[in-house]
C-alpha cells in the first residue's frame, strides 16, 4: 500500500513521512492518484505501488475521501497489463462521472487517468509513469509588466472619465473640479466593484486576486465606453437610430462579459462552459425581461423614443431628405397609431356607447 | 395662460375649505387693524353689492354632480336660471361628467333655500366652456336672470358683481371691474378685476342693473383679482340653439370630439394663415407666432457667463379648452439658441445632445392617450440641415384627435445651433402634419455659408 499525502492547499508540497518514502522506494511507483477539489486544485495525493486501488469514505479504502456524496467503497481501479486503467464502479448511489458519461453501480470502463473522474463533489486524476510532464512555466520576467498594464488601464479609464466630464461641462472656469469629481467617483465605484469581487475570490480560492480583478474592471470599463462612443458615432454618421435605441443591449453584453471574466477568476471552475452558459442565460433573461416589460407597457422593446446624439455636423454622412418627403414618411405613423388604439381598446374592452 | 378652472372636485373640498376659512378670518380681522388694503377693499361688500345679491339670490343655484351609487358629490360649481321653465346656464367644466359619464354621475341643483333637485344636461359648448341644464321637474315658474344687450357696450372700469358658491361654503357676491377683453385670447374672454374662487364657476356676473354680462370661468393663479368671464352672448347663443333640446342620457364623446375638431380646425387655420414673426439668433431665422396670436416669453443666460450664450423663447396660443379629464386644443412653440464660439465642436455637440435628450415625449400610454409613435430624419430646408423628430400620440376617447410634437435641431455650424419644439394638442392628423410642415419650412439660415 502506498502513502497518502494530504495537502492543505492545492499547491502545497509533498509532505510524506520518511519511513513511508523509504517503503515506497522498495516497490516501483505505478502511478500518482490525485484528489481534486471543486476548483480542480489538488488536495491530496496517493502514491500507487500496487493494484487494485479502492477509493471511498471507508477506512478500508486506499484513498479515504471526506465527501458525503461518496460511497464507503465507491470505485476500484485496476492497472491492466496493457497499461490502460480499468475502473469498476462499486456500491454507490451517485455513480462515477467521466466527461459527460455517468457510470452506475456495477459498471466497468477504461480510464486514461488524465481526464478527471467525478465522485460526488470530488475529482480524481491519475498520473502514470509514462505520462509526459508539462514543461516548466517560466517565472514572469518582471512583475512590473502586469503592474504597468494595471496602471495604464487605470490611467486610461480615469482619463476617459475626466475627458468625458470636460466635454460635458459648460463652465470650465473650475477645471480642478471637473477633473477631481469624476476621478473620485471612479475610484469609489472601482473600489467597491473590485473589492466585492476580490472578497468573493478570497472565499472561493483563497487568494483575493485584487489586481487581476482591477485589470478586468478597467478593461471592460474602457470597452463599454468605447462601444458606447462607436455606437453613437455610427448612429449619427449614418442615421442608424436603432443603434441608440438598443444601446442597452450592447451595454448588457459588455456587462455580462465583465461579470463572466470576474466569475472565472473568483470561482476558478473546472467546467468553464457551464459558467459561460449560466452568465449568457442570465444576460439573455435580463434583456428579455427588460424588453418584455417595455413591450407590455408601451408595445415597443426600447425605451428610447428618438436618437438624441448629435455630433459635429461635418461628421454626418447620412443623406438629408426634403421636408415634403419627411412629412410623407411621418404620415405612416397614422397606421401605427391606429393599431395602438385598437390594441389598447381591445385590452380595455371599451364600449363605444355613444348618444 | 395658466388659468385655474374653478371646478371644485370632491376630493379637494376639505383642503380648499380650510384655505378659504383662513382667508375669511383675515378679511374679518382687517377692519380692526385699520384701513383695508386695495384687495381687501374690493372684497368688502358695498351697498350696491348687497342690492345685487338680494335681487339675484333666488336666481342663483349651486350645481353638483353626484356619484349615482353613493350620492356623494364629485364636483360643485354655480349656475343661474335663464328661463322661467327652469333652464340653467353653467360652465361645461362643471357639468362635463354629466356629458361624458352619465351612467356614473347625475346632476342636481341647489338654490339658496337649500332644496336640492335633479337637473338634466341639454347641450354644451366646449370651446366656450358653457353648458345648458334644465330642472327635471320644473314645477312653478323659476325667477330668471336677463342678459344685457350686446348693443349696450361695457365700459372699462364699469362695476360688476360676480355671484356663486365659492368652495361650497355658501352663496357669495364679489365686486370687481370690467377691464376689457383678454388680449391674445383665441376666444373672447372678459378680464374681470375681481375675486372669483373655485366653486363659483358657471355663476353669473351682472352689471349695476342686474343684467348678466358674463359667466365666471377661470382665474390666474399667479395674480391677484385677475379673473376671466365668458361673454354673455355665447350663453345666449347656446340658449337660443338648444333651449328645446332633449336631455343627454348617453356618453357624449362624439359630440365633444366634433366640437374639438371644429376648434382645432380654427386654430390650425389661424396659425397657418397668420405669417410668422421672424426671430433671429445669429444667422438663424426661426418661426415665432405673431404677437397677435400668442404670448411669448424670452430668457437668456447671465451675460457675465462667458462660456456660451443661450437664449430661450416660449410662445403659447391662448386657445386651450377643457374637455373632461384633459385640457387640449392649443399650440406651443419653444426655442433654445446656443452660441459657443469658445467650445470645440465635440464639446458643443455634447451640450447640444444633452439639450435634445431632455425633451419630454409621452412614451407611455394611459387611459387618455396612446403611447407616442415617432419619425425622425436629417432634413434639408433651403440648405439648412436639421435633425427633425416628430412624435404623435392619439387620443383614445376623442377619436381622430392627436397630440403632435416636433423637435428640431439645426446642424450646419460646429458651435452654433437652434433647437425648436412645436406642440399641437388635440389636432387632427392632417392638421398636425400641416402644422409641422409649416413650422419646419419656416426655418432659415441667413448667415455666411
Amino acid at each position: 500500500m502506498s502513502p497518502l499525502d494530504t495537502l492543505p492547499q492545492a499547491d502545497a508540497v509533498d509532505a510524506s513521512p520518511a519511513p513511508t518514502a523509504a517503503a515506497s522506494l522498495a516497490k516501483p511507483l505505478l502511478g500518482l492518484l490525485e484528489e481534486l477539489d471543486r476548483s480542480g486544485a489538488t488536495v491530496a495525493r496517493l502514491r500507487v505501488s500496487q493494484w487494485p486501488i479502492i477509493v471511498g469514505r471507508a477506512l478500508t479504502a486506499d484513498l479515504v475521501l471526506d465527501d458525503a456524496h461518496v460511497a464507503p467503497e465507491h470505485l476500484r481501479i485496476d492497472g491492466g497489463p496493457s497499461g490502460a486503467l480499468q475502473v469498476h464502479v462499486l456500491d454507490t448511489v451517485n455513480g462515477v462521472g467521466l466527461g459527460k458519461a455517468v457510470y452506475q453501480r456495477g459498471a466497468q470502463f477504461e480510464w486514461n487517468g488524465d481526464e478527471p473522474l467525478a465522485l460526488g463533489h470530488t475529482g480524481l486524476r491519475m498520473r502514470l509513469p509514462g505520462t509526459p510532464v508539462a514543461p516548466e512555466q517560466p517565472l514572469p520576467l518582471s512583475p512590473w509588466r502586469t503592474a504597468g498594464l494595471t496602471v495604464v488601464l487605470l490611467m486610461a479609464l480615469a482619463a476617459v472619465s475626466v475627458i468625458g466630464a470636460f466635454f460635458s461641462a459648460t463652465d470650465t472656469a473650475k477645471l480642478e473640479q471637473i477633473a477631481v469629481k469624476p476621478v473620485l467617483g471612479l475610484m469609489l465605484v472601482l473600489g467597491g466593484w473590485v473589492g466585492g469581487w476580490s472578497l468573493l475570490t478570497k472565499v472561493f480560492t483563497g487568494h483575493p486576486q485584487f489586481w487581476r480583478h482591477l485589470r478586468v474592471a478597467c478593461g471592460f470599463g474602457l470597452l463599454g465606453v468605447f462601444a458606447s462612443y462607436v455606437s453613437d458615432l455610427l448612429a449619427f454618421v449614418f442615421s442608424w437610430e436603432s443603434l441608440t435605441r438598443f444601446d442597452f443591449v450592447l451595454m448588457t453584453v459588455v456587462f455580462a462579459a465583465a461579470a463572466l471574466a470576474h466569475l472565472l477568476i473568483a470561482l476558478a471552475p473546472r467546467r468553464r462552459r457551464g459558467l459561460v452558459i449560466v452568465v449568457v442565460s442570465l444576460a439573455l433573461l435580463a434583456l428579455a425581461t427588460s424588453m418584455g416589460m417595455n413591450w407590455l407597457k408601451n408595445k415597443r422593446v426600447s425605451k428610447q423614443m428618438y436618437m438624441s446624439t448629435l455630433l459635429p455636423p461635418s461628421w454626418r454622412l447620412a443623406p438629408t431628405v426634403s421636408v415634403e418627403q419627411f412629412m410623407r414618411e411621418t404620415g405612416m405613423l397614422r397606421q401605427r397609431l391606429d393599431e395602438r388604439l385598437k390594441v389598447q381598446d381591445d385590452q380595455d374592452g371599451e364600449q363605444g356607447d355613444e348618444e | 395662460m395658466r388659468d385655474l378652472v374653478l371646478k371644485l372636485r370632491g376630493l379637494l373640498v376639505g383642503l380648499l375649505t380650510v384655505a378659504a376659512c383662513a382667508g375669511a378670518a383675515q378679511a374679518q380681522q382687517a377692519p380692526k387693524a385699520g384701513a383695508p388694503s386695495g384687495a381687501q377693499e374690493a372684497l368688502l361688500v358695498s351697498h350696491d353689492a348687497q342690492r345685487a345679491y338680494t335681487s339675484t339670490r333666488d336666481k342663483l343655484v349651486q350645481i353638483r354632480t353626484l356619484l349615482r351609487n353613493t350620492n356623494t358629490q364629485s364636483s360643485v360649481g354655480s349656475g343661474f336660471f335663464v328661463s322661467r321653465d327652469g333652464l340653467i346656464i353653467t360652465n361645461f367644466h362643471v357639468a362635463s361628467q354629466l356629458a361624458l359619464e352619465p351612467d356614473r354621475y347625475r346632476g342636481v341643483y341647489v338654490p339658496v333655500d337649500g332644496k336640492q333637485a335633479d337637473v338634466e344636461l341639454l347641450a354644451f359648448d366646449v370651446p366656450h366652456d358653457l353648458a345648458l341644464l334644465r330642472v327635471k321637474d320644473a314645477g312653478a315658474d323659476k325667477p330668471a336672470l336677463a342678459f344685457r344687450s350686446k348693443d349696450v357696450a361695457l365700459r372699462n372700469g364699469e362695476r360688476l358683481y360676480s355671484l356663486g358658491n365659492p368652495l361650497d361654503i355658501g352663496f357669495a357676491v364679489t365686486e370687481g371691474n370690467y377691464n376689457g377683453l383678454v388680449q391674445r385670447s383665441f376666444y373672447p374672454r372678459i378680464f374681470f378685476g375681481g375675486a372669483i374662487n373655485p366653486g363659483m364657476s358657471g355663476g353669473p356676473v351682472i352689471d349695476d342693473r342686474g343684467l348678466v354680462i358674463g359667466i365666471n370661468v377661470s382665474k390666474r393663479r399667479d395674480g391677484e383679482l385677475v379673473s376671466f368671464l365668458v361673454p354673455a352672448e355665447y350663453a345666449q347663443a347656446l340658449l337660443a340653439r338648444a333651449g328645446g333640446a332633449s336631455p343627454i342620457t348617453k356618453k357624449s364623446y362624439t359630440e365633444v370630439t366634433r366640437q374639438l375638431k371644429e376648434h382645432q380646425d380654427r386654430i390650425t387655420q389661424w396659425f397657418i394663415n397668420t405669417p410668422f414673426k421672424v426671430q433671429r439668433h445669429g444667422g438663424y431665422s426661426v418661426p415665432v407666432p405673431d404677437d397677435l396670436l400668442a404670448r411669448c416669453w424670452g430668457g437668456a443666460r447671465d451675460a457675465s457667463f462667458k462660456a456660451f450664450d443661450l437664449e430661450r423663447t416660449t410662445c403659447r396660443l391662448d386657445s386651450q379648452v377643457f374637455a373632461g379629464d384633459t385640457t387640449t386644443g392649443f399650440i406651443q412653440v419653444r426655442y433654445e439658441a446656443y452660441d459657443a464660439p469658445k467650445f470645440n465642436a465635440l464639446r458643443f455637440a455634447r451640450m447640444y445632445s444633452k439639450s435634445l435628450r431632455n425633451e419630454q415625449i409621452a412614451a407611455q400610454g394611459d387611459s387618455r392617450m396612446t403611447a407616442a409613435e415617432c419619425s425622425e430624419r436629417f432634413i434639408d430646408r433651403g440648405g439648412l440641415t436639421m435633425r427633425a423628430v416628430v412624435c404623435i400620440n392619439a387620443y383614445r376617447k376623442f377619436q381622430g384627435l392627436y397630440d403632435v410634437s416636433v423637435l428640431v435641431a439645426t446642424l450646419n455650424r460646429p458651435t452654433q445651433g437652434v433647437q425648436g419644439r412645436l406642440d399641437a394638442r388635440g389636432v387632427s392628423f392632417d392638421n398636425g402634419l400641416a402644422l409641422v410642415a409649416h413650422y419646419l419650412n419656416a426655418f432659415k439660415w441667413e448667415g455666411q455659408p
